[in-house]
């Protein structure tokens, strides 16, 4: 009998959207460059038009590779990618299949290499239901690592055998499958095989939101704040286009959506004992994460073993 | 959806296998929702003899069982080899519909040699709502799979193509691809030996 974590999620689009679901939430969250989107919405609707198109013909590998700093919304834009295609088109069903990439792995030998085998054959099961089936693979590193990196020494080498397993699966899933759509993510580009960065179509950047972007992330995260504070005062310095609001957004740059997000919610600490929240409490949070980060790039995240070494 | 599961028969006695068989029907169905999975046990269960018979004398087909419905078809297999690995997970029906209780379900259980008069009327007894079940020769057996694309990808047309007209060139390459392609198709048909 098979156990251990699952090895993925399976959830179904069809009908009518619901525009409430975590995943219409996901889509909606992501505040990105429109093109960003409609890219990947048209990448799928490009692979059903090329759907009897033999795949060896384009090299066409039905794969994306979503890249990026973390907490720019490449899980989620994957998460939300069926809901949004499916929406265009209610008369349209999709299935996705999110990895839990961390369960493909075992201290057994040969173990890794059985657990990709194993998902690939769920996905061809599940692929043969017919509908379009997306795949999201989050962290795609951890499974397609870069072989040149891999120790022999410190790793057995069912660390590379995996890889190579994993290679070899998403090729034969691309010949029998062709109704299955691969999402790929990354922080670490470079980590990645190149076999597995060459069996994607093509890549797209998830670059940290820019000024206009970061402006509609606050003021989103305003809105959520807003359920449980007053944030009037805010949201008027920020329509008023005040100083304070401007260098808020100017100094912000570089942070993820996550990051920004996070920030009301130390705004939201700061503010406790009061029922509102000002552009002050917003400000000394910003510069509390900032100095924050400054700090953790000072130290080199090695506090740890400063104190062991002492 | 196709999916296929195996049970090594080596390590359980005939009665155990047997239950984990129909339980294993039944898990598929309750997966969808459906409501009549009891009932359906209770088919199976009554084929006791007949399963008896083919795991003794190892004339299960492979696959042995195949419960399918429109939209679904899994089969199981029997394993002899002590070393195989046995799966027994019911596959996940997330895509899939709930199976309405007036949904046709259809269990075959496969066999390679003829069985007895009285355990072929077993089966025909067990027939009844709410799963058909038949007895299929293994033989006459084939899962639908689709056809795998091909290795190599199609030349592209050569310029001129659109006139219709062969060259003596063309006509020879292609003769002369007929003439590989049929040797490769004898070879693959020769048995191995």
């Amino acid at each position: 009998m098979e156990e251990g974590p699952a090895l993925y999620s399976l959830h179904r689009f069809s009908g009518r959207p619901d525009d409430r679901s975590p995943f219409a939430a996901d889509w909606k969250a992501i505040v990105t460059a429109s093109a960003l989107k409609d890219t990947l919405l048209r990448f799928v609707d490009t692979l059903q038009r090329l759907g009897s198109v033999p795949p060896q013909a384009l090299g066409l590998r039905r794969a994306v590779l979503l890249f990026g700093p973390p907490g720019c919304g490449k899980t989620s834009l994957a998460r939300g990618l069926p809901y949004a295609w499916q929406r265009e088109d209610p008369r349209r069903a999709a299935g996705f299949m999110h990895v839990n990439t961390h369960a493909l792995f075992s201290g057994l030998r040969g173990g890794g290499q059985k657990l990709v085998l194993r998902l690939f054959r769920e996905i061809s099961e599940q692929a043969s239901t017919g509908i379009p089936l997306f795949v999201l693979i989050d962290e795609v590193e951890t499974l397609g690592s870069n072989r040149g990196g891999i120790s022999l020494e410190t790793n057995p080498l069912d660390a590379m055998y995996q890889v190579t397993a994993f290679l070899e699966s998403l090729d034969m899933s691309v010949r029998d499958s062709p109704n299955v759509i691969f999402v790929f993510t990354t922080n670490i580009p470079k980590a990645i095989d190149r076999a597995v960065r060459e069996r994607v179509d093509f890549s797209l950047e998830v670059p940290p939101p820019a000024a206009a972007e970061r402006e509609k992330i606050m003021l989103s995260a305003l809105g959520g704040l807003s359920v449980a504070y007053d944030v009037g005062p805010v949201q008027a310095a920020a329509k008023k286009q005040v100083r304070e609001w401007r260098r808020l957004t100017q100094s912000s740059e570089g942070m993820s959506g996550r990051a920004l997000r996070h920030v009301f919610v130390l705004a939201a600490t700061l503010a406790l004992g009061s029922k509102d929240i000002t552009i002050e409490h917003v400000a000394d949070a910003l510069a509390m994460v900032t100095a924050t980060e400054t700090g953790l790039d000072r130290a080199g995240g090695m506090y740890l073993e400063n104190f062991q070494g002492r | 959806m196709k999916a296929e599961r195996s049970i090594t028969a080596a390590r359980y006695s005939a009665g155990q296998t047997i239950e984990k068989l129909s339980t294993f029907a039944t898990d598929v169905l309750a997966a969808r929702h459906y409501p009549h999975t009891g009932p359906v046990g209770d088919q199976l269960r009554s084929l006791t003899p007949l399963f008896n018979l083919l795991l003794a004398t190892r004339t299960a087909g492979s696959p042995a069982l195949v419960v399918r419905t429109g939209d679904m078809e899994i089969a199981l297999r029997i394993d002899y080899d002590m070393n195989a690995e046995d799966n027994l997970s019911v596959p996940s029906m997330g895509l899939l519909d709930e199976l309405p209780a007036d949904a046709t379900v259809e269990i075959a259980v496969l066999v390679t040699e003829e069985v007895a008069p009285a355990l072929a009327a077993l089966v025909s007894r067990a027939d009844r709502r709410p799963a058909r079940i038949t007895l299929t020769d293994a033989a006459s057996w084939r899962p639908e799979r689709p056809e795998p694309g091909p290795d190599v990808p199609p030349v592209p047309e050569p310029a001129g193509a659109d006139d219709g007209e062969t060259s003596p060139d063309d006509a020879t390459r292609a003769e002369q691809e007929t003439l590989e392609q049929e040797t490769l198709e004898e070879e693959t048909a020769r048995p191995a030996r």
